[in-house]
């Protein structure tokens, strides 16, 4: 028979570990098992949904999810491929590169839209004389004079290719020459022509 | 009770050891529950809510394919073949492409848009950029034109080389049709189908009718709200404008519709003689095929 150590005994280590060692073994034993349980059929049971006929956990359905997502854009570029077949090969490149570039049309009536808003109080304060625009480089040039002003004729080009720096699709302009010059009336005025780079 | 008594006359080193050893699973299996309900609550609870659409979207895009693929096969590649033929054929048709221009310039003389042009002038064909199998020849022109004359001539440039509805159409205006016909109707991409096939020119000549006989095919409000909004805001607004008068009737009566491939290199408006009126000046490029 195992001598048992009574409080008056010494308890020694090796006691201990022999009192303890049994229910220690017993515990972790217990709950290993119902942590296996737990994996393998009650996690399943309450983490799996039937998606598409077909049980899945959810590294099953970030997969399916993926598949259908590829599945979409395949069947989406096949659906192009056919109602529109013209938009793919040469002719879609081409027409791609025509449409591509801002219209003329557009760009033209937003630079004569901040010119008229630059000094509302002056009618043709910054007159644009021509507009120049190439669509595969994707500049603008434009060419004018600031008028019935006075001596701030200057200030106000200064304001307008601000503002024009400022419209959408711009990506830069380049600075044009601030210059003041009197014609036959005595009336200054500042002539001018600067580059716009769009995006 | 063996295997109790088995345990009690085991060694208790050697039990501690193997309690240590569950007791290390279980805490394993612990982190792999917690990871398991955090990728549930993380992962699987939104694409639950997502699949189905998902699913739904594909089994249309299925069913809208096979039918397109069924509708194709009943016709033949007529617009490929006029591609080729009118729009980037092996040689410039001049005769055709002077007519198209000075049909253009007598109209806008006609309706007092235009004053005046200068000579065509049409250089050597060039390598055009990147694509082996295209040559350029410059063209260049000028006018004296009014307000509207020189927006129907910058517009006539936009659309010189597209052949039907659909390259009037942007990618987002095509993409916002095809939502619009996946939740109302997804059959209907037959009718879609055959509206973008339609040539250009008989869509701006009578677009009432082609948008009417799509609406007859997709009557929801939606789908007519979608096409309402892709209708008067693409290119086929300024097919309208350009096509639609005197300009586009005699383009087909005389058959110069398409026209051929025009690529704008450069324009410049410049304050003309009189006010309301402008030099507008174009250098264009005519696109060929080359090889082949």
């Amino acid at each position: 028979m195992e001598e048992i150590p009574t409080p008056s005994t010494h308890l020694t280590p090796w006691h201990l570990t022999k009192r303890v060692a049994l229910p220690f073994v017993i515990f972790s034993g217990l709950l290993t098992l119902c942590l296996v349980l737990s994996w393998t059929v009650l996690l399943p049971h309450f983490t799996r949904v039937e998606v598409g006929g077909v049980m899945r956990d959810s590294r099953n359905l970030s997969s399916y999810a993926t598949t259908l997502k590829a599945d979409i854009l395949v069947a989406e570029s096949r659906r192009s491929e056919i109602v529109t077949p013209e938009r793919r090969g040469l002719f879609g490149r081409l027409r791609e590169a025509k449409l591509s570039s801002p219209s003329f049309l557009l760009l033209r009536s937003q630079i004569l839209a901040e010119a008229e808003r630059i000094v509302l109080q002056v009618r043709d304060a910054v007159i644009v004389s021509s507009i120049q625009y190439r669509p595969l480089e994707k500049t603008v040039t434009v060419a004018g004079d600031v008028r019935n002003v006075g001596p701030r004729s200057m200030t106000v080009l200064a304001e307008f290719v601000d503002a024009i720096r400022r419209m959408p699709g711009v990506a830069s302009t380049t600075v044009p020459r601030f210059t003041r010059e009197e014609d036959a009336q005595k009336q200054f005025h500042s002539p001018f022509m600067f580059e716009i780079q769009l995006q | 009770m063996t295997f109790y008594l088995l345990l009690r006359r085991a060694h208790p080193i050697l039990a501690l050891i193997a309690g240590a050893l569950s007791l290390a699973l279980s805490i394993s299996l612990i982190i792999k529950h917690v990871e398991v309900v955090r990728e549930v609550k993380e992962v699987a609870v939104p694409l639950v809510a997502t699949l189905p659409a998902m699913e739904k979207h594909l089994t249309v895009l299925k069913e809208q394919v096979e039918l397109s693929e069924l509708n194709r096969a009943t016709e033949v590649g007529s617009i490929g073949e006029r591609l080729n033929v009118y729009v980037l054929p092996r040689e410039t048709d001049l005769q055709r492409l002077i007519s198209t221009i000075e049909l253009l310039e007598l109209t806008l003389k006609k309706q007092n848009q235009l004053s005046q042009a200068s000579d065509i002038v049409i250089g050597e064909p060039r390598p055009y950029g990147s694509e082996p199998t295209v040559s350029s020849r410059p063209l260049t022109v000028s006018f004296a034109a009014n307000e509207e004359g020189m927006q129907q001539i910058l517009l006539f440039t936009q659309l010189a080389g597209l052949l039907t509805v659909g390259d009037a159409l942007a990618d987002d205006e095509i993409a916002l049709l095809y939502a619009s016909l996946e939740e109302e109707n997804p059959v209907g991409i037959v009718s879609l189908e055959q509206f973008l096939s339609l040539d250009l020119l008989r869509y701006a000549r009578d677009s009432h009718a082609a948008e009417d006989q799509l609406q007859r095919s997709l009557p929801s409000p939606a789908f007519g709200s979608a096409l309402k909004s892709v209708t008067k805001s693409s290119l086929l607004l300024s097919a309208q404008r350009v096509l639609l008068g005197d300009f586009g009737r005699q383009i087909e009566e005389k058959r110069l519709w398409p026209v051929q491939f025009l690529l704008p290199q450069w324009f410049s408006v410049e304050a003309g003689g009189a006010p309301g009126w402008y030099k507008v000046s174009l250098q264009l490029s005519v696109l060929e095929r080359v090889g082949e």
